[in-house]
């Protein structure tokens, strides 16, 4: 495709300019500042219309090229195509609306010069009818001023890499990659600090951190409140209990003052009953003299009494008076003892004697009798012998005889004096008689005892009536009572004084405690305090309080003091507690954060992040297609671009310079009259041309199809002649194979050098 | 009996996606939306509240949240029944177990089958509470007791997952408990959820949106019960009571080649719908745009058209004129080629992945500073 003219109405800074456009070559020439970039960029906006946004903060081309005074970019241009040749005409109106915001509004039209219908209705006419994008267009087509450096070794290599790799010497594939590897880095990693992708996951961690920090805060407010609240109750407790046990105590305190006022007064009446009755104890005297004259008194008596008794015991009974005997008595019943005792020796005897010569006379009867009958013995028919037997025996037996009479005769006077003294045998007599005798001489005895001891007893009668006397005396002291009976009264006499000793005893016991007593009621016995004391009785029984105190027992009492001790200890250690836990909660409250605002920030920290790994997903994947594209387009089109630039340079230097090739690093090697140089050691020009040739040929590969044309800005404005005549030399040869080279220039070198070729035409801007 | 039947408040959970200050507006008028709920109850006298679970958000509460519950416990006449969920379990440190709540509270404190008998209302509401934030199993056993008496279940369970952690409760086992109506929580939006309950009760959802999943209008239900002769007749009213409304709406921005584009879209879009300041609107944009236009959503975002919050999400693929770009023979071209595979998977993740890659790519040709994207 090739323009053959454009008519700018009004466009920029530039309007009413009409250019025409040879197929070739083409040197527009313009000053600086006569609007060299402006046409370069109307042909744009002919083809695919103004961008409404700037890039880098530069403004949208709408608003750089939409005429401030006249609010419109408007113009046309005839472009000949492969399909056919067309007139474009697009008008930008611009106005503002009620916001003040800038509105556009376009029309557009193209219309087949040759049939005169409208084409491309509703398409942006660079792509309907060159078929490809503004970018690619914009890209391949408008080349930018080519500096030394650009075309000088590095310059060279990278633009030929961009071309090669890209199709556009601006777009660098290396230094795409580099941006996404930068972008990469920014998100990873920042001079060992990490990214921002670091950052934020840095971020996060703190975020949770803080959150969980809030969270524990929170809670941590809410449970020291609620045991301030507890402890508010406890303290609001304890004070109460320490109020009313106060209360209670200071009531008890008060009755218990009043109670012991009382009790006071009470012990005050004692003390003066007790003294008065000691008073009356007193009328006793000395009771220890007292009861030592009443005992040594009942001592005595006693004493005497008992001597009395002993004397009374000890007057022997009176015999019998049938004991009395006089001393003429006595002595006959000696006599009679003796008398009888020795009749009764005789009597004895003379029993014996009778009883021996019966025996002896029974005996010789008896051998009287026996003896003749026993044979042999010769006293049968014995007369001698029965003279002497009957001799003896008779004689025997007649002393046998006579000792019975005599002892009958003083068996009879013995009987009488045995029935005088009623003794039934004369062993017995003299024993009665004895004792008879006895008896008289002891009742004589007797009687004088009797009498002695009369007198005695008379005279210890005396004198125990002189001791009883004493006694009762001593006695009556105790004991008024008239009592007969002496044991009754000393007894009672003693128990009286014991009682009595007792009691003063008692009473001094009890006075001494009542009076030492006393000494402790001395705060309520003072002169005004008693009334005070009732007063305030009186007082504390009218409230509620005092009628609870009022049946308070000891146990009560210490109880409640109790209470009130354990509530005064407690109060400083909850009020402790209570500060604490303020103190907790003011630092808390101040410290602790927002929970659930932290939780929003770390919520969008996490989005960021995963906003941010997925960008890194997409530089990771872009950095990737990147290399991969550029690898293939490297593969498909470096061969096609080389190809078709060596065939341009062979053409061009009549095949001195038969290719050029490109090695890995991007280095040009030219084959020039049969040998390889590289580029890099050739000359600048060389380099031009090189460069020249792989631009167009890159855009001959690319818009295979209707290659468009090559517009140069300013492109050559630092390139020297020699040199340039070079590149304009191969331009006129593109030309020859149908390329449209477009030059803008505000030198006049490039159309002086253009002038000879015939191809070429020069305009002034 | 007549009773609200509320639950999953959450009172005091942050508000995801909002800036600062409306963040901490939402949490405000969560706190209003609760205050509201109670003063309805008490100005229709009803007889109970029942809450049913997540209340608050127990990591999140903070003390005037809690003072908040004092003060419209306090001020209500009937019981109100809470039964603890997965979000503010009845654990040892929790506020239920540590805070003393007002006379009128009924709180359900273990993790199992309990009751609370109301004889001035002739009911018994049967309940438990999660102790854990976890509970793997059914808690739900046996069956009402007295039959006379209205019978209502407050549990917070979950009928749609057998395998869940929260409670999974079979529907039969609800059934099978004979409660004349299970006042239950836990999911937000429940209209399938109901549909699968049938008259047996409901799921209250939540009374105030907090995130783009609880769109539309929310409330609470008010429930009547009424039973005679052992048959028990239930009708349930759902009352908004939400200050605000989640919306979702998709704009088509086919052929977008710059944000303002967009932005008129959005904004013409916005006006036509009629929506207010209530309304927290996301706009997913879908469609094929320029695939060098990078779609700032925090710039778009930025102006709420009068709503209370906006927010954009870029769902576009940047393959608008790609026919133009497939054609392309330079390093565009080539660049869409080798992402196509990407742009055109079934895959959603992988499809935005080429189109990030992809306007990725482009700026970084183009020279954009990548470090602003």
């Amino acid at each position: 495709m090739y323009i053959k003219e454009l008519y700018i109405e009004t466009f920029g800074a530039l309007s009413d300019k009409k250019i025409e456009f040879s197929r070739g070559l083409n040197i527009i020439e313009g000053s600086n500042e006569s609007g060299k970039s402006t046409v370069c960029m109307f042909i744009k906006f002919m083809l695919y219309g103004l961008s409404g946004r700037g890039s880098d903060g530069e403004m949208s081309e709408k608003a750089k090229y939409v005429s401030w005074e006249t609010g419109r970019a408007a113009g046309k241009m005839v472009i000949s195509t492969g399909k056919g040749e067309y007139l474009i005409e697009r008008n930008l109106l611009s106005s503002t609306d009620s916001q003040g915001q800038i509105q556009y509004k376009e029309q557009l039209e193209v219309t087949n010069t040759v049939s005169g219908e409208r084409a491309f209705k509703g398409q942006v006419p660079g792509e309907a009818i060159l078929g490809f994008p503004e970018e690619m267009f914009v890209n391949t087509v408008f080349v930018r001023q080519i500096t030394g450096s650009r075309i000088d070794g590095e310059g060279m290599t990278e633009a030929i890499e961009n071309l090669l790799l890209t199709g556009d010497e601006n777009l660098s594939v290396k230094r795409a990659v580099d941006r996404l590897e930068k972008a990469r880095k920014s998100l990873m990693h920042k001079r060992g600090t990490g990214g921002k992708l670091q950052l934020a996951m840095q971020e996060e961690a703190r975020l949770e951190a803080r959150l969980e920090e809030a969270k524990q805060g929170n809670a941590g407010i809410i449970s020291y409140e609620n045991e301030r609240a507890k402890l508010d109750a406890l303290i609001a407790k304890r004070t109460a209990e320490k109020e009313e046990n106060a209360l209670l105590c200071d009531a008890s305190e008060k009755l218990e003052r009043a109670k012991r006022l009382s009790a006071a007064r009470e012990l005050s009446a004692t003390i003066d009953e007790l003294s008065a009755e000691y008073s009356q104890l007193e009328k006793y005297g000395n009771l220890s003299e007292g009861v030592g004259r009443i005992k040594s008194r009942a001592v005595r008596l006693e004493n005497t009494e008992n001597r009395l008794k002993a004397l009374r015991r000890s007057v022997p009974i009176l015999p019998d008076p049938s004991d009395r005997m006089s001393e003429a008595e006595i002595a006959e019943a000696e006599r009679e003892k003796e008398e009888c005792l020795a009749k009764n020796k005789r009597c004895s005897l003379f029993t014996t004697l009778f009883a021996v010569f019966y025996a002896v006379a029974l005996i010789f009867d008896v051998l009287f009798f026996a003896l003749p009958k026993i044979p042999g013995l010769g006293f049968a028919d014995n007369s001698v012998f029965t003279l002497i037997f009957v001799s003896l025996g008779g004689a025997f037996l007649l002393a046998a005889l006579v000792f019975t009479f005599v002892r009958m005769a003083l068996g009879s006077s013995i009987k009488k004096i045995l029935k005088k003294w009623e003794s039934e045998n004369v062993a017995r007599l003299e024993g009665r008689i004895d004792t008879a005798i006895m008896k008289a001489r002891i009742f004589v005895r007797t009687e004088a005892e009797i009498a002695a001891k009369e007198a005695e007893i008379a005279e210890a009668e005396v004198e125990r009536d002189s001791v009883l006397f004493a006694l009762r005396e001593a006695a009556r002291v105790f004991v008024s009572d008239e009592i007969a009976d002496t044991d009754i009264l000393v007894s009672r006499s003693l128990e009286k004084a014991a009682e009595v000793a007792k009691r003063r005893e008692e009473l001094l016991s009890q006075l001494g405690m009542a009076k030492g007593e006393i000494n402790t009621y001395s705060d309520v016995l003072s002169d005004d305090m008693g009334e005070r004391v009732d007063r305030e009785a009186m007082e504390v029984l009218e409230t509620d309080v005092g009628q609870r105190a009022k049946s308070f027992g000891k146990r009560d009492v210490e109880l409640a003091k109790e209470k009130k001790r354990f509530a005064e200890n407690a109060l400083p250690h909850l009020l402790e507690q209570k500060r604490e836990v303020e103190l907790s909660l003011t630092h808390l409250r101040a410290t602790t954060q927002d929970s659930a605002a932290i939780a929003a920030l770390l919520d969008g920290n996490r989005r960021e992040i995963d906003t941010m790994k997925k960008n890194l997903l997409g530089i990771e994947s872009a950095r990737e297609a990147i290399i991969v594209a550029g690898e293939r387009l490297r593969a498909s089109l470096m061969p096609r671009v080389i190809s078709e630039a060596g065939n341009m340079l062979s053409d061009f230097t009549d095949g001195r310079y038969a290719s050029v090739s490109v090695d890995r690093e991007f280095n040009a090697v030219l084959t020039l009259d049969g040998k390889r140089r590289e580029l890099s050691y050739m000359s600048q020009g060389t380099g031009d041309i090189v460069y020249i040739a792989l631009r167009s040929a890159l855009a001959k590969v690319l818009f295979a199809n209707d290659m468009p044309p090559i517009v140069y800005d300013e492109s050559f404005a630092r390139i020297d002649e020699e040199r340039l005549s070079g590149i304009m030399a191969l331009l006129d040869s593109s030309a020859r194979r149908g390329m449209q080279s477009l030059v803008f220039t505000c030198r006049r070198l490039e159309g002086d050098i253009a002038k000879k070729y015939d191809k070429a035409s020069v305009t002034e801007l | 009996m007549k009773f609200l039947h509320t639950g999953d408040l959450h009172l005091d959970s942050p508000f995801s996606g909002l800036d600062v200050s409306k963040a901490e507006a939402r949490r405000r008028e969560l706190r209003q939306t609760f205050s509201k709920m109670m003063r309805y109850a008490r100005e229709a006298e009803l007889d109970m509240v029942i809450i049913s679970g997540d209340l608050f958000d127990g990591s999140y509460v903070t003390r005037e949240t809690v003072l908040l519950l004092e003060r419209e416990f306090s001020a209500l006449s009937c019981p109100v029944i809470i039964a603890p969920g997965n979000h503010d379990p009845a654990s040892e440190q929790s506020i239920w177990q540590k805070m003393r709540f007002p006379e009128n509270v009924y709180i359900f404190k273990c993790q199992e089958m309990t009751r609370f008998s109301f004889d001035e209302l002739c009911a018994d509401v049967y309940g438990y509470a999660f102790t854990d934030p976890t509970v793997s199993k059914c808690i739900i056993s046996g069956a009402c007791e007295r039959a006379d008496r209205i019978n209502i279940l407050a549990a917070h369970c979950d009928i749609t997952s057998p395998i869940g952690q929260y409670a999974p409760t079979p529907v039969a086992a609800l059934r099978a408990f004979g409660a004349d109506y299970c006042a239950l929580g836990h999911i937000h939006t429940p209209d399938s959820a109901n549909a699968a309950l049938g008259n047996i009760g409901a799921y209250c959802g939540c009374p105030e949106g907090r995130d783009f999943g609880e769109w539309g209008e929310k409330g609470a239900l008010v429930v009547t019960v009424d039973k005679q002769d052992g048959k028990a007749s239930v009708k349930t009213e759902k009352v908004r009571f939400s200050r605000r409304v989640y919306k979702i709406i998709t704009v088509n921005v086919d052929g977008a080649a710059d944000a303002s584009f967009i932005a008129e879209r959005i904004r013409s879009f916005v006006s036509e719908s009629s929506l207010s300041e209530e309304t927290l609107l996301r706009v997913i944009l879908v469609g094929s745009v320029d695939p060098s236009l990078i779609i700032n959503t925090a710039v778009l975002s930025e102006d709420a058209l009068g709503l209370f919050h906006l927010e954009v999400v870029d769902k576009t693929s940047p393959t608008w004129n790609s026919e133009d770009l497939m054609a392309e023979g330079g390093i565009r071209g080539e660049l869409y080629r080798v992402l196509l595979p990407k742009l055109e998977s079934a895959d959603e993740n992988e499809r935005a992945e080429g189109a990030l890659a992809l306007r990725y790519a482009l700026g970084a040709l183009n020279g954009d500073d990548l470090l602003e994207v």
